[in-house]
């Protein structure tokens, strides 16, 4: 290699071929850019040659759309400074290379200073990711519930394609018509996994925080009026009155008991205190707005909560950025306590990767879904866990093989649990991606599958970027 | 049994600042907190309470917005709080800090059992427990990892000391300082925070103490001034030792003298 930004792999990169899926690939360079000049210099070389190229945020991923699979693996850790900030007319505007890991971003925007603190509202529970990392996948955060969809907070891109063009995309400039469907542009790119360009610079849609938040934890003895109080958050959701419910986490007993197991593993939940072994469930809420409006709020869902069985008295209830952080740590637990037991049967067996269903099913009872999953788990035998977002029914079902035969009992499972997704009205691929993991599970002729051919088609015939996701 | 429960707002970062003129740490600007450690003694304090009747009393010194430790406190339980606070009181050192305790306690009543976290996390002396329990003249421990037993006579605790773990009965009255390991704090509950906005926070004074001497409080009553408070210097090197204890302590003691 002539570029000496390219460094040849051996055993010192050995930690960069795996992510948190447990997929390991290979590559036989790697590179750690720091500006755009060198991202475009990497690639003039790797294209002369024919060499691929895979894109990396912080290895975070679960479905190993990071991995590479031969080719060149371009780490974007590096390029992660803040370029711009923007106030015009009430829109808040955040200009970052795409490497920021989402902690960084926290304080930078602290650092803002100004009359008015900022919040980025998808805020994944992954604090390690980066911000690339989370437009390449669409990740959501908690706030999924009350802020939506996270491509909506990328208000524009630069985007470097196959033939080292580097195109300035911004949201409301362009469309592209794909199967008959109006998609603008920038939507294009965001969730993509990396296969149709590599992002050099996003620029992010910053909000005003609100004046007070609280987190509340309801602890259920059983799995069902854990369902039956979430039922009542989609059925009955309470009116927005100077406070208003931003976000709704369920986890369940199987969740819960993973995370005090190895609670020891995990320093940063040394100020939480252990759980009742009695509960079988929770449900996280965040509510922000007015101190008062959020008090009528919590009184609101405290009945609601006792008349589904859970004790008020035990429930948790903190305000203040320190206190909040202690919850919505533990909530970002589950999930990394499930990588780590993830981990421990991968170190045993190596075929053994993350399995976790990433579906959502907008329009049903978060019961009806969750009965769903019960029959659909009734003949499986490995261990499983559930815990997700309640609105949207946007929960993930993990399951725990410990040998190759329940890998491949689990991964047939996820191909067929798939397919009946679809016909009881689910999104079967959210926010955590396709990859390499999931790409054999998805039925051929999922629409968003068919979009990406079309889209690949556009920016990329030559399979340039991130081969092997999704297809 | 009544027991009375120390508890102080602290920075929730330190920035190494101080006022050069008074020595005291500036506060302004940064977020406040419940000290950690004194979290602690409240949950030890509402373990008691499980066990035995007890009305849990915090007391709070420090400016007007300090009134949030005591509503941490409501949330988690507490029955009473007193928020300690006049301008005569500020800059207050160890023993300045102990006799405002002390006196403010009194007006309160008799407590026969004190809890205090061991330090705080700004001035991080570990002392104002002991002073305060020399003003009150009662038997006190610090290190208390575990409070075994309380009966209406006695108390007693686990003290875990650097090679040993010692267990001690003390007669009531006494104070204790806690660990924070051994008394992981709860979470507020959300019963009690909705409550805790509307209960009661009693203010007190110097206009309130049998002592109203301004001489005795805050930074005319300190025995003690900081000189200066400073991070400490930060170095690039990161020798390694390695061999029997006295002689790594020999080799500690050469690295640090320079």
């Amino acid at each position: 290699m002539n570029n000496r930004r390219i460094f040849s792999m051996d055993e010192t990169y050995a930690e960069y071929v795996r992510d948190e899926s447990q997929f390991t690939g290979e590559a036989k360079s790697i590179s750690f850019p720091r500006s755009e000049e060198e991202i475009r210099s990497i690639l003039r070389e790797l294209r002369e040659q024919g060499i691929p190229v895979t894109a990396q945020g912080g290895k975070t991923g679960i479905v190993g759309s990071g991995v590479p699979r031969g080719g060149h693996l371009m780490s974007m850790t590096d390029f992660s400074q803040v370029l711009d900030f923007s106030e015009t007319d009430g829109k808040y505007l955040l200009t970052v290379e795409p490497g920021l890991r989402l902690t960084e971003l926290k304080q930078a925007l602290a650092r803002l200073g100004g009359p008015v603190r900022l919040f980025w509202p998808p805020e994944p529970t992954e604090t390690s990711a980066t911000v690339g990392g989370v437009a390449a996948t669409a990740a959501c955060g908690i706030g999924v519930y009350a802020y939506g969809d996270t491509k909506q907070y990328f208000e524009a891109a630069r985007v470097i394609l196959a033939d080292g063009t580097v195109r300035e995309i911004r949201r409301g400039e362009h469309f592209l018509t794909i199967d008959g469907q109006r998609l603008d542009e920038l939507d294009a790119f965001l969730g993509s996994e990396g296969m149709l360009g590599i992002f050099s610079a996003l620029t992010l849609r910053l909000l005003p925080c609100t004046a007070e938040q609280w987190g509340i934890a309801f602890f259920f003895k059983t799995e069902s009026e854990a369902w039956a109080f979430a039922d009542g958050l989609q059925g009955n959701p309470l009116p927005p009155v100077a406070a208003k419910v931003t976000a709704a986490e369920y986890i369940d007993g199987e969740s819960i008991r993973l995370l005090e197991e190895r609670k020891e593993l995990l320093s940063k939940l040394n100020n939480v205190p252990p759980i009742d072994p009695d509960f079988d469930a929770m449900v996280y809420l965040e509510i922000a707005g007015e101190e008062s409006g959020i008090e009528s709020m919590a009184e609101i869902l405290m009945e609601r909560a006792l008349q589904c069985g859970s004790d008020p008295d035990r429930a948790w209830a903190v305000s203040g950025e320190k206190e909040l952080e202690a919850l919505r740590t533990f909530r970002h637990a589950v999930p990394e306590t499930v990588n780590l037991a993830v981990e421990e049967n991968h170190r045993n067996h190596p075929e053994i990767t993350k399995l976790s269903t990433d579906i959502s099913f907008p329009g049903k009872m978060f019961s009806q879904v969750m009965d769903w999953y019960a029959e659909c788990l009734r003949d499986l035998n490995p261990a499983h866990c559930i815990f997700g977002h309640i609105g949207e029914n946007h929960v993930h079902c993990n399951l725990f093989p410990e040998n190759l035969s329940e890998q491949e009992q689990c991964e047939a499972w996820m191909r067929w649990v798939l397919r009946e997704a679809r016909g009881f009205g689910g999104c079967i691929a959210r926010e955590n991606g396709i990859g390499k993991v999931k790409r054999s599970w998805m039925p051929k002729d999922d629409a968003e599958l068919m979009r990406m051919h079309a889209l690949k088609k556009i920016y990329d015939p030559e399979g340039f970027w991130n081969p092997g996701n999704m297809f | 049994m009544k027991i009375a429960v120390c508890m102080k707002q602290v920075p929730a970062e330190s920035r190494g600042l101080m006022n050069e003129e008074t020595g005291v740490i500036v506060r302004a600007g940064l977020k406040p907190e419940v000290n950690s450690y004194d979290l602690s003694a409240l949950e030890a304090a509402l373990r008691i309470r499980e066990n035995v009747p007890a009305e849990i009393h915090v007391f709070t010194m420090g400016p007007p917005k300090a009134e949030d430790v005591i509503r941490t406190a409501f949330s988690m339980g507490a029955d009473a709080g007193f928020l300690i606070s006049d301008p005569a009181f500020s800059g207050a050192d160890v023993l300045a800090t102990s006799y405002t305790l002390y006196r403010a306690m009194e007006t309160a009543g008799e407590y026969e059992l004190v809890l205090c976290g061991r330090q705080t996390t700004d001035g991080d002396t570990a002392q104002v427990s002991g002073a305060l329990a020399q003003w009150m003249n009662v038997p006190h421990a610090n290190w208390v990892s575990d409070i075994e037993n309380v009966t209406e006579a006695s108390v007693t605790v686990a003290q875990k000391t650097e090679r040993e773990r010692v267990r001690m009965l003390l007669p009531l009255p006494c104070l204790l300082s806690v660990e924070r390991e051994g008394f992981l704090p709860r979470l507020p509950s959300l019963r009690l925070k909705m409550t805790a906005g509307k209960k009661t926070v009693v203010s007190i004074g110097i206009k309130d103490l049998s002592d109203r001497d301004p001489a005795h409080y805050g930074l005319n009553g300190s025995a003690t001034r900081v000189r200066k408070i400073y991070p400490p210097p930060r170095t690039q090197r990161n020798p390694l030792f390695s061999g029997t204890a006295d002689a790594c302590a020999e080799m500690i003691l050469h690295e640090v003298r320079g």
